[in-house]
């Protein structure tokens, strides 16, 4: 049998005379892969297994399917960028480029990001991007803003069409209608929602003058709601000059929209109420200063006139008037009891007079003339004689009796 | 306490106490709710702290009216007023009124 010379190995004797060097083939093999497009920027699904990651911070493990495997390996910077590293045993999605490890004529893929695949994978992420949001400072409470009581204009990021938008208009109507509203509209589900949820809560910041912004959107699935936990997104809410108020799906959802806002609602209707005052309180507001306002006119009023009545009274006392008249009552007073003491007086000295005429009645002599006695005088000098040697003879006498008086001589002595 | 001050010579006009709008500095028709809402509460609170002239007084009280008045024709408003911000052709915006039955 004659042997047929293969034309390849005849190709390459006639090209390559020389045999290549193990290094060579590595390096070409390496150039082939490196060359090509599709290997350069591949996504592969597998299974994790035999996960290490070296004391260099490098990770090496092994992504196999149910027929095959692939050793992969991850640099350490493309480590650190990770929100979380995948265990053994968990499905996952690699993104990367294959190429060949020369030393050793393997060929490896070389991954810069891996995800978990399937349901769980989207709340792990969520929760490491809260995580690590968190020890950012992004969630900060002593950054979060004050809500403006009594806002003039009011910001609403969210769909044009969306009931969330009905739902905030209708409480805001009802509620607080001064309040002038300006939409800024968004899609809020997609991929294309978190980069025009952010445009939307700049445009309000920079050309819309608003007092406070409400980013809403209603009820769903944690895919729905999927933009709202978007890095963007979150920082943008942070970014902003104007406080937010975030009402995304139900009660119960928790999205990172929410950890990043000023002030955090169960729903958009319950955002537009915090939003904004109740006008019916305010209304009976008004009312109570109204009444505060008479009342204390009234007050006010009372005060006056009480103060009044005390400087009438303080006048009345300082009155000159006042003085006369006490003055002339003590005139009444003291004339009355003087009137009195004169009138004593006079008694006593009447009586007194009596009691002396009285005595001076018996003390009269015309009282011993009754008895019989006689004055005697002289005629001539009316002298009294009351002496014998007073009279010689023939003297002229008067003799007086009780009832009247003669002429006598005196006869003899 | 003497909460009527006496005076020795009457007092004619607002110029003592600097009510109206020559103490918020804008024209009443400028005033935001929240202002008009502030300044009646600190009218109230001024007309109950007494230390007033009779003048001073009734010019509170009047002021207090008004602005009570101003508080409640602006809550009585009854229309929600709507507007959307549209992207213009070469950046920036405009805001066109948005039709809430649409």
């Amino acid at each position: 049998m004659k042997l047929k010379a293969q034309p390849a190995q005849l190709d390459l004797f006639a090209s390559s005379p020389e045999p290549w060097s193990v290094t060579r083939v590595n390096r070409y093999v390496k150039s082939l892969l490196d060359g090509d497009y599709v290997l350069q920027d591949l996504w592969v699904e597998g299974e994790v297994s035999n996960l290490r990651v070296t004391a260099s911070g490098h990770a090496y493990f092994t992504l196999k399917d149910a027929q095959a495997s692939m050793r992969c390996v991850m640099w350490r910077s493309d480590v650190r960028r990770q929100d979380l590293l995948p265990q053994d045993g968990q499905s996952v999605l690699a993104h990367g480029r294959v190429s060949v490890y020369e030393v050793a004529g393997t060929y490896q893929f070389y991954v810069d990001h891996v995800q978990l695949a399937g349901i769980g994978r989207l709340y792990l992420e969520f929760e490491a991007l809260k995580r690590r949001l968190a020890e950012e400072g992004l969630f900060d409470p002593a950054q979060k803003r004050p809500l403006p009581p009594f806002p003039r204009r009011l910001g609403v990021v969210t769909s044009p069409t969306a009931a969330a938008l009905r739902d905030i208009l209708n409480v805001l109507a009802r509620r607080y209608p001064l309040v002038d509203v300006l939409l800024s509209p968004a899609m809020v589900q997609g991929d294309q929602a978190p980069p025009q949820i952010v445009a939307a809560i700049e445009a309000l910041n920079r050309h819309g003058d608003v007092d406070v912004i409400i980013v809403a959107r209603g009820g769903g699935s944690l895919e729905e709601l999927w933009a709202f936990n978007d890095e963007r997104v979150a920082r943008a809410i942070v970014a902003s000059r104007v406080p937010v108020i975030s009402g995304v799906g139900h009660e119960v959802d928790l999205t990172i929209a929410d950890f990043a806002a000023d002030v955090r609602a169960p729903t958009p209707s319950a955002a537009a109420e915090l939003a904004v005052p109740d006008r019916s309180e305010l209304q009976a507001s008004v009312r109570a200063q109204r009444m505060r306002l008479a009342g204390a006119l009234q007050g006010w009023l009372a005060e006056c006139q009480q103060s009044l009545h005390y400087l009438r009274e303080d006048l009345q006392r300082a009155s000159p008037l006042d003085r006369v008249q006490s003055l002339r009552q003590r005139v009444d007073e003291l004339s009355q009891a003087s009137g009195l003491q004169l009138r004593h007086l006079l008694a006593l000295h009447r009586e007194r007079l009596n009691g002396l005429i009285g005595k001076l009645a018996t003390l009269s002599p015309f009282a011993t003339l009754e008895r019989g006695y006689a004055i005697v005088r002289h005629a001539g000098t009316g002298h009294v004689v009351s002496s014998v040697g007073q009279v010689a003879a023939d003297d002229p006498i008067l003799v007086r009796l009780h009832d009247g008086e003669f002429e006598a001589t005196v006869s003899q002595t | 306490m003497d909460k009527c001050k006496s005076q020795r010579k009457p007092k004619w006009g607002f110029g003592e106490v600097g009510v109206g709008s020559k103490m918020s500095g804008r024209k009443d028709d400028e005033l935001t709710f929240e202002a008009a809402f502030q300044e009646l509460e600190e009218t109230v609170q001024r007309l109950e702290d007494g230390e007033l002239t009779l003048d001073e007084a009734i010019a509170l009280f009047e002021r207090g009216q008004a602005l009570a008045r101003l508080c409640d024709e602006k809550l009585e408003q009854a229309e929600l007023r709507v507007s959307q911000l549209l992207p213009e052709v070469g950046g920036g915006y405009r805001q066109v009124p948005f039709d809430r039955d649409a």
